[in-house]
């Protein structure tokens, strides 16, 4: 078979004055700056250790995003900080713009600046807030083909035959994918699947699939995966708790409030806030608002879109945000610090809480997302409290305690299997078969009550119990039996509870040279 | 909003374009593909203007490049690349990167010969009769390819000719075959390339092709609503 190559070309060159990156030869990022902002010098001249980052002032960028390709094209690179006069800019045109010189779909960050005031803590605070996306640009690894949706904006709307002779204005979004080495859903796991709101993601036969047209690029399967495998690249895990570090880090004077905000807000908290940009204010867990505290910021807001966010998931977000006080009030740290802040309306102020400065910490570590990020948030506010943070529990914990009945409990292994996190193994040693818990690996995701057969009797609860001498104490044996091994093979293949379980199910049709002395394969062999 | 100028005609032939120079580096007659290379790519980077705007464009660039910097000298290395990466291989050395489809079926999930008739299906209905006398099997990449390239190539004369119509029908065909056929396989054909050693130009090549198909996959379904609805 032949197709006749057809390279006659119909393409016309518009005289672009686009640049082809050369790869080899580029500079770790470049940082933008409109010289109409107060601040700008103070970004300029920022130095920044180990990395080669170019910083360049251009009067009037706002408006004015032509000659962002020369400035790039003299020092190639594939991530780009602009730092735009707040209000005053086209996002959508600045991002378009910096894909035509060359900057990787998803390289670029956008921050605000102050388009006015020129106090010294304002250009502090800007000095930091470029810092923040310094190190997430750089905590940015690479977005792969299968990571990048097209996305029309106006999409919603009709639109005429006439306009589509003109491609419309393109938008990308991230769409995940799956880090397999990390993934665990060969073992059942199906977090990222319950959590998502438009069934896009799904755990097939053991391999965790992404229906890319279905999905909305919340990433709310980010934040449910307790392996840290979900990659969704510009809302990563790395990147997010990367930024939060940085700014949390930088010792300027003041103390730091962190807005997690969702990126599709029409109007950022103004202020004191420092802005971290995530794909959907339901991706941010408790944990985060916990670790943020923790590491030293002074109050920690989650802000919502209007359009977006939707009414369930911001029940969900002020069920988390109510949990979260509730560490903060056992552990003797103003509530205050966390705000729920009013949806990105215009004109909102979100004002940053009046509360006292933070104790100094000593490490501005944050762990925001997979399986130990909350337990290991609270036992860090633990460690600062006077006296401890007392046990409690409450709907939203993301932390629980899974109670086993030993007269209900057959030890038939399901819930261990399932469990996603690893805080539940059964093990089976020297004729005995043993079930242990860790519970700082429990996430509260009641896969092991869900997929216990005997959960009607009360076998296994759910404690969706905050409790410090459980997250300490280690793996504790909740349960043991004897084994029973194979008569032929020797393999230990089940527990005497599970036969005596068993014959009160079977009743008269139960045998116990069927069932009790031959495993499963030597029984089909028999 | 971005202010892209492009039109649908441009984007069209520019990824015909794109399809054809891909296809013609995994037919593997390197020498005679070679000024076609450097002229077009030379023009593909012309028009980088808009179309950098694309997500695919780095990718597509830096593999023209790649193709473009070659010399006469450095050609028969690269076709010595080639062969020691997809030729018939000896059998003492490892095995060569299969360049069709039905080599990387799942094992008992589709049948080669279910696969290679949904293949002829796709041609025959887009009104390409099979010329087996090339000895170029249908699932072969570079026929795949050129089958897009041929695709698109319509579509921009239909944009051209002002048939909304047509160039609809070519868009559905173009998501169709890429969603049945190439972004089925090429990912793994790409992991299987990139895991060789010394794969040259080609790697570059290869990951080229996995971009361009995944983005136009996506692309032309977030449009397919538009065109659809279209009034
Ligand atoms: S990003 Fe959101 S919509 Fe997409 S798969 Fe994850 S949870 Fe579902
Ligand atoms: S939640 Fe994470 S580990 Fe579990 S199946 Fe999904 S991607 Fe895999
Ligand atoms: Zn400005
Ligand atoms: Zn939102
Ligand atoms: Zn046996």
């Amino acid at each position: 078979m032949t197709i006749k190559a057809q390279t006659n070309s119909v393409v016309t060159g518009t005289g672009g004055s686009g640049q082809a990156i050369d790869r080899r030869s580029m500079v770790s990022g470049l940082v933008l700056v409109c010289g109409d902002s107060p601040v700008a010098t103070s970004i300029a001249g920022m130095t920044v250790e180990g990395t080669e980052w170019r910083f360049e002032t251009t009067d009037d960028l706002c408006r004015n995003s032509d000659g962002i390709d020369q400035t790039i094209s003299m020092a190639p690179t594939n991530r780009l900080i602009v730092a735009l006069c707040r209000g005053e800019h086209s996002k959508s045109e600045f991002l378009s713009r910096s894909r035509k010189a060359g900057i990787e779909t998803f390289g670029t960050q956008i921050v605000e600046i102050p388009a006015a005031t020129d106090s010294d803590a304002n250009k502090a605070a800007s000095v930091t807030t470029v810092r923040g996306a310094i190190a997430r640009s750089e905590a940015f690894g690479s977005a792969d083909a299968g990571n990048i949706k097209t996305a029309f904006s106006g999409a919603g709307g009709k639109i005429s035959r006439r306009a589509l002779f003109t491609i419309p204005p393109i938008e990308y979004r991230s769409v995940p994918t799956i880090n397999r080495s990390a993934c665990i859903a060969g073992s059942g796991c199906t977090q990222c699947e319950k959590s998502c709101p438009h069934s896009a993601i799904k755990n097939v036969a053991g391999t965790v699939q992404v229906d890319t047209s279905a999905c909305k690029s919340c990433g709310l399967c980010v934040a449910a995966c307790p392996q840290r495998a979900v990659e969704f690249p510009s809302f990563s895990p790395v990147e997010i708790e990367s930024q939060v570090e940085a700014v949390l880090s930088e010792s300027d004077g003041s103390s730091k409030n962190i807005a997690f905000a969702c990126s599709k807000s029409e109007n950022m908290p103004i202020d004191d806030w420092q802005i971290v940009p995530v794909a959907c204010a339901a991706m941010v867990p408790a944990a985060a608002l916990l670790s943020t505290v923790s590491a030293g910021a002074r109050s920690v807001g989650i802000l919502r879109c209007v359009e977006e966010c939707s009414q369930q998931s911001s029940r969900e977000i002020s069920g988390r945000i109510d949990y979260a006080k509730n560490v903060l009030e056992r552990a003797g740290v103003n509530s205050n610090r966390i705000v729920n802040l009013a949806p990105s309306i215009l004109g909102t102020e979100n004002r940053s809480p009046a509360v006292s400065e933070p104790p100094g910490v000593g490490s501005h570590s944050v762990e925001i997302f997979g399986r130990t990020a909350a337990s290991n948030s609270v036992l860090a506010l633990n460690e600062m409290s006077p006296n401890g943070i007392e046990a409690f529990t409450h709907a939203y914990s993301p932390i629980g305690v899974p109670v086993v009945s030993s007269t209900a409990c057959t030890m038939c292994g399901t819930c261990s299997a399932v469990c996603p996190s690893g805080a539940l193994t059964q093990t089976t040693s020297e004729n005995v078969v043993e079930l242990t818990l860790d519970a700082a690996k429990c996430i509260a995701c009641s896969e092991c009550v869900e997929s216990c057969p005997e959960s009607a009797n009360g076998a296994i609860e759910l404690d969706l119990r905050t409790d410090i001498s459980a997250l300490t104490v280690g793996p504790v044996r909740i349960n043991s039996d004897q084994a029973i091994a194979c008569a032929n093979c020797n393999t230990q293949f089940t527990s005497q509870l599970t036969l005596n379980r068993l014959e009160v199910l079977l009743g008269e049709d139960y045998s116990h040279d069927l069932y009790g002395t031959l495993c499963p394969e030597c029984r089909t062999l028999a | 909003m971005s202010d892209n100028t492009a039109s649908m005609a441009d984007l069209a032939a520019l990824r015909q374009m794109s399809y054809s120079l891909m296809s013609a580096v995994f037919f593997g007659d390197l020498r005679e593909t070679a000024d076609l290379i450097s002229d077009t790519a030379s023009e593909v980077l012309a028009v980088s203007d808009w179309a950098a705007d694309m997500s695919f464009y780095p990718d597509l660039a830096e593999f023209l490049r790649a193709f473009g910097e070659l010399d006469s000298e450095s050609y028969s290395e690269v076709e010595s690349q080639y062969q020691r990466l997809f030729g018939p291989t000896p059998s003492s050395a490892s095995s060569s990167v299969p360049l069709n489809e039905t080599s990387y079926l799942v094992p008992g999930a589709e049948e080669t010969g279910w696969v290679l008739a949904s293949v002829e299906r796709h041609y025959s209905s887009a009104g390409i009769e099979s010329t087996p006398a090339s000895g170029n099997v249908p699932d072969h990449i570079a026929v795949e390819l050129e089958f897009i390239a041929f695709l698109c190539g319509r579509e921009a004369e239909a944009w051209a000719g002002d048939d909304f119509k047509e160039a609809r029908r070519m868009q559905d065909r173009q998501r169709r075959f890429l969603d049945q056929h190439l972004s089925k396989w090429i990912p793994i054909f790409v992991r299987e390339v990139t895991g060789r050693e010394d794969t040259g130009p080609f790697e570059l090549a290869a990951k080229a092709v996995q971009v361009q198909v995944i983005h136009d996959l996506d692309f032309l379904r977030s449009l397919q609503p538009l065109m659809r609805s279209a009034v």
